[in-house]
């Protein structure tokens, strides 16, 4: 089955600052802030790439098998998901 | 499900605000904050003379030709809009608002307004003429306009404490409870521009902050209205020393946003937002203030930020 892509929550505004992304939703009264991973995981969210092409790249960039860095993404978009930061 | 309470509030549409509703009076008054103006119209002449005494040095004696916002005063049909829940614990002051485009609704129990930033006019419809309600439903009104007119200028209203000292602004802030009137009580001899509520507007290639004229109704008003160049903005935390900690940019983004009162709530004024905090963030020291609930924080604090803004 495929995957649907990645997308940003409508409402979430984001920065980057010195490589961390700041992200803030709206209405949700919290903001988040990424480790640098995880600001190169939230800028590849494109609504055009799955966890797996997002995955893929990382483990490229980052020089890590594909298994383990689509273990992390997926972790990571859990987290993003429970803060309702992903649409 | 809702509580029988909320049944009985009124939610007013943009429509109420076409209704045919009866001015206080023929009178005008303008105030001004960090160089926002705003005029009140369809006052009597005693609300004028009420405000503009309770207004101080933020009331102007002549009328702007294009002022940032003209309020049409009306007396409201109604007798309240959101209903007062009674019984059991006494309820948070509730203040609602929405925006319809780039028009914003607000309201709460005894006021409901229509603004119309487009087009610089909004109309604020009042449900009581006595004297008590009447200024708390234009105070209540103008802090929300303001924070949106501030906004839109590059600047934020934002809850927090404000000391100036040797020309510059110290701003304090953090949650209800962090310490903020208690700086302004360990600052005799400076002057206090706030112990909870001021603005941060630009003033050339960095920032300023200014005094504001919302207040409870029994707290003394400003006596200045002037800027005073930022010198640092400080998150308090209460310790049992007194040291300063360096706060990332992201932290430091998220501290200020967090003190922002009534427009973070939009999504399409978040990137607004943004932009105007990280710029304040870029151009002004952001620490941690840790301190002991007496005067040494000063020692620390009155020699952050220099003689001149950090660059962007």
């Amino acid at each position: 089955m495929l995957e649907a892509p990645l997308r940003k929550h409508p409402d979430a505004a984001s920065r980057n600052y010195d490589g961390e992304a700041f992200i803030v939703v709206p209405g949700k009264g919290e903001y988040n802030i990424l480790n640098p991973i995880g600001t190169r995981v939230w800028d590849l969210i494109d609504g055009q790439r799955t966890v797996v092409e997002i995955a893929r790249v990382i483990s490229d960039e980052y020089a890590v098998a594909q298994e383990v860095a689509e273990a992390d993404v997926r972790s990571f978009v859990d987290d993003l998901k429970k803060h309702q930061m992903l649409a | 499900m809702r509580d029988a309470a909320t049944i009985d509030d009124y939610h007013p549409e943009t429509v109420y605000f076409e209704r045919r509703l009866n001015a206080f009076g023929p009178q005008a008054l303008e105030l001004e904050v960090a160089g926002i103006r705003a005029r009140l119209e369809g006052l009597s002449s005693e609300q004028k003379s009420q405000l503009a005494a309770r207004y101080g040095v933020f009331a102007r004696r002549d009328a702007s030709p294009a002022p940032d916002l003209v309020v049409s005063v009306r007396h409201a049909d109604r007798t309240e809009f959101l209903k007062l829940r009674v019984g059991g614990v006494s309820e948070t002051y509730r203040l609602l608002t929405r925006f319809e485009g780039e028009d914003l609704l607000a309201w709460s129990y005894e006021w409901a307004a229509l603004v119309r930033f487009d087009g610089h006019a909004a109309t604020l419809a009042a449900a009581s003429s006595d004297r008590a309600i009447f200024d708390r439903c234009i105070e209540n009104f103008l802090r929300v306009a303001f924070a949106h007119l501030a906004l839109a200028r590059g600047g934020v209203l934002m809850h927090a404490a404000g000391v100036v000292r040797n020309g510059r602004a110290y701003v304090f802030f953090g949650p209800s409870g962090s310490g903020k009137t208690t700086t302004t009580l360990m600052s005799a001899g400076d002057l206090v521009l706030s112990d909870d509520l001021l603005m941060i507007v630009r003033d050339g290639a960095g920032f300023a902050a200014t005094s504001v004229p919302f207040r409870g109704l029994v707290t003394p008003g400003a006596t200045t209205n002037s800027r005073y160049p930022l010198a640092g903005l400080f998150r308090l935390v209460q310790d049992d020393r007194d040291f300063l900690e360096d706060l990332g940019r992201p932290q430091a983004v998220g501290q200020i946003v967090q003190s922002l009162p009534f427009v973070t709530d939009r999504a399409e004024s978040a990137p607004r937002i943004l932009d105007v905090v990280s710029e304040m963030a870029f151009a002004t020291p952001v620490k941690k203030l840790h301190f002991r609930k007496d005067p040494g924080f000063w020692r620390i604090v009155e020699n952050v930020g220099g003689s001149a803004a950090e660059a962007p």
